[in-house]
């Protein structure tokens, strides 16, 4: 599918949860992508587009899952329906799938995990999503229909403690053939060190503040183990989806 | 149909609107969003003589008017490019300057004769990368040793010599005349200035930081870009190709206003990855209604009094 660069009018733009917020942003042409893939946002005045992971692709509809974290998700925060927002992509690589899917989203990690999610249930294959929240208020509730198992780290909602755990349980209970997962990297690299033990495929979606979004500039680089062999790779072009041995099997992520 | 063509010396592009080192990969990363084959030239990411694996994380930062990178000249190194990249360059017709780096002055000759015996016309020799901790810069900041530089790769080198300067100095001049000298086919200017980026968070009570120092580039180093244009204009007579900033078309113009020939367009490809395409079309449109026929026609309206 060819890059462009897109404006598109905002169908939608709701706080979901503490400081989540979700997009919808109208594409009457559809746009192809896959789950794991992102776009990058222009934010007027600033210099670096911002990543973000699509979080659903309807075919008229892309929606966008973000956190309210500086200037640029701010900017979109206080935007409204009928405004416009200009995008580039789509970027990236995206997730391979299994038979008996495991898929993880922590916080605003969620967005990619619940692409896919979709996806598999369209196609009719098993897939199951958790999902871990600092607390209730954060929960963007009109997700959680969609979400299997739920932990808050107070107990506030769900099952109380980490994803990390509630993963792990579910590991052991589901024995997927693929896992997915997506938040902070201390969750990924714990979450990947069980399914290592348990030799399933898990794949691990990488953040990393971007230039080019390209893969020409090699700002978002990190250090990946490639067959033992420690490289540089480029988060935009060859992720942000990696494979979680290559991530945290080098111990070495960043 | 106006002649965009910039036709220098041995400076040859097909128009004057090139893309800078370091922000545009070796070949054909953005031709979705521009076709490479329509830009005036494409500066190659700095290449090395072994590849490079370039400085650890955190590599880039956004700040006021632009964004500070330290990605430590990782790249492919010479041997790699000449069988991966340069066939693609070739094969398309695209206009490039290969940009050379290098730790001693073997090894920009080192890098020149590679360049020499696989028939690349145009080269720029960064001497002015702030993130390495040996050579480069070095090479940039002294006009004695640039001066050697230059000379010893003009004896292994026939083609376009371009030489990338630093704003980092004194008197920006003082290496551009030095460079001339030497044998320079024409200089471009400017590099990233010297910068640090500080971002802070308060998070559960703790200030989370992100710091990182290296080149500042985009917008904001417009108004140093441009006073370094003017000032080697007014140094020497070789061809300048202005560089620093360059958003819009209007800022390409002011550029030519300062003295330069050509431009190269830098970080205004990570904003939006199309512009250099679009410069391209908007020059041809603006000569086009405007009646200049060719480049220096429309210089020379800019540059009278």
């Amino acid at each position: 599918m060819v890059q462009k660069i897109y404006e598109l009018k905002i169908k939608n733009n709701n706080r979901a949860g503490s400081d989540l917020y979700i997009m919808d942003l109208e594409t009457p042409d559809g746009i192809f992508s896959k789950p794991g893939q992102f776009i990058s946002v222009l934010i007027p005045h600033k210099t670096l587009r911002r990543p973000i992971s699509i979080m659903e692709n309807t075919g008229s509809t892309i929606r966008i899952l973000y956190k309210v974290r500086g200037e640029g998700t701010n900017y979109l925060a206080g935007l409204n329906a009928g405004n416009y927002v200009n995008f580039a992509g789509v970027f990236g690589n995206f997730f391979k799938i299994g038979e008996k899917n495991l898929l993880v989203g922590a916080g605003v990690g969620l967005a990619p995990v619940y692409y896919l999610k979709k996806e598999l249930e369209k196609i009719g294959r098993d897939a199951k999503l958790i999902a871990g929240f600092k607390t209730k208020t954060e929960v963007p509730r009109e997700l959680s229909p969609f979400i299997d198992y739920m932990s808050t780290d107070d107990g506030s909602f769900g099952e109380k403690g980490s994803v990390i755990d509630l993963a792990e349980k579910y590991i052991k209970e589901f024995m997927p053939d693929n896992i997915c997962i997506c938040g902070p990297v201390i969750v990924m690299e714990k979450i990947s060190e069980a399914a290592a033990q348990e030799r399933i495929q898990c794949q691990v979606s990488m953040e990393s503040m971007m230039g080019c979004s390209v893969g020409a500039c090699r700002g978002c680089v990190i250090k990946i183990n490639d067959s033992g062999v420690i490289r540089n790779a480029a988060v935009c072009k060859e992720g942000p989806v990696f494979d979680a041995l290559k991530v945290f099997g080098g111990k070495s992520h960043a | 149909m106006p002649d965009m063509s910039v036709k220098k010396g041995k400076l040859r592009l097909k128009n004057p609107i090139m893309t800078a080192s370091g922000t545009y990969g070796y070949n054909i990363e953005y031709e979705d969003f521009t076709n490479p084959e329509i830009l005036g030239g494409i500066v190659t990411k700095a290449i090395t003589l072994e590849p490079r694996e370039g400085n650890f994380w955190q590599r880039i930062i956004e700040t006021e008017c632009g964004m500070i990178n330290s990605i430590g000249l990782e790249n492919l190194g010479i041997t790699r490019f000449l069988k991966e990249k340069l066939p693609v360059l070739l094969a398309r017709g695209i206009c490039f300057v290969v940009n050379i780096a290098g730790s001693s002055i073997d090894e920009y000759i080192n890098l020149a004769q590679k360049c020499e015996e696989n028939g690349i016309k145009m080269i720029e020799l960064n001497v002015s990368c702030p993130n390495v901790r040996h050579g480069c810069l070095e090479f940039g900041v002294d006009e004695k040793i640039l001066s050697r530089l230059v000379n010893s790769v003009r004896d292994v080198f026939s083609g376009c010599l371009i030489v990338k300067l630093t704003p980092n100095v004194t008197s920006i001049e003082l290496l551009g005349t030095s460079c001339q000298k030497a044998g320079a086919d024409a200089l471009s200017a400017i590099n990233t200035l010297k910068g640090t980026g500080i971002k802070l968070r308060l998070e559960n009570g703790k200030f989370k930081k992100e710091i990182v120092t290296g080149g500042y580039s985009g917008q904001g180093i417009k108004p140093a870009a441009l006073n370094a244009v003017m000032r080697l204009k007014k140094a020497i007579d070789i061809p300048i190709i202005g560089i620093g900033g360059i958003y819009s078309f209007n800022d390409v113009l002011e550029f030519f206003a300062a003295g330069a020939d050509a431009v190269q367009i830098g970080t205004a490809n990570f904003t939006h990855p199309d512009i250099a395409g679009k410069l391209v079309s908007e020059l041809y449109d603006f000569m086009s209604n405007n009646g200049f026929k060719t480049l220096d026609e429309l210089k020379g309206a800019l540059r009278n009094e």
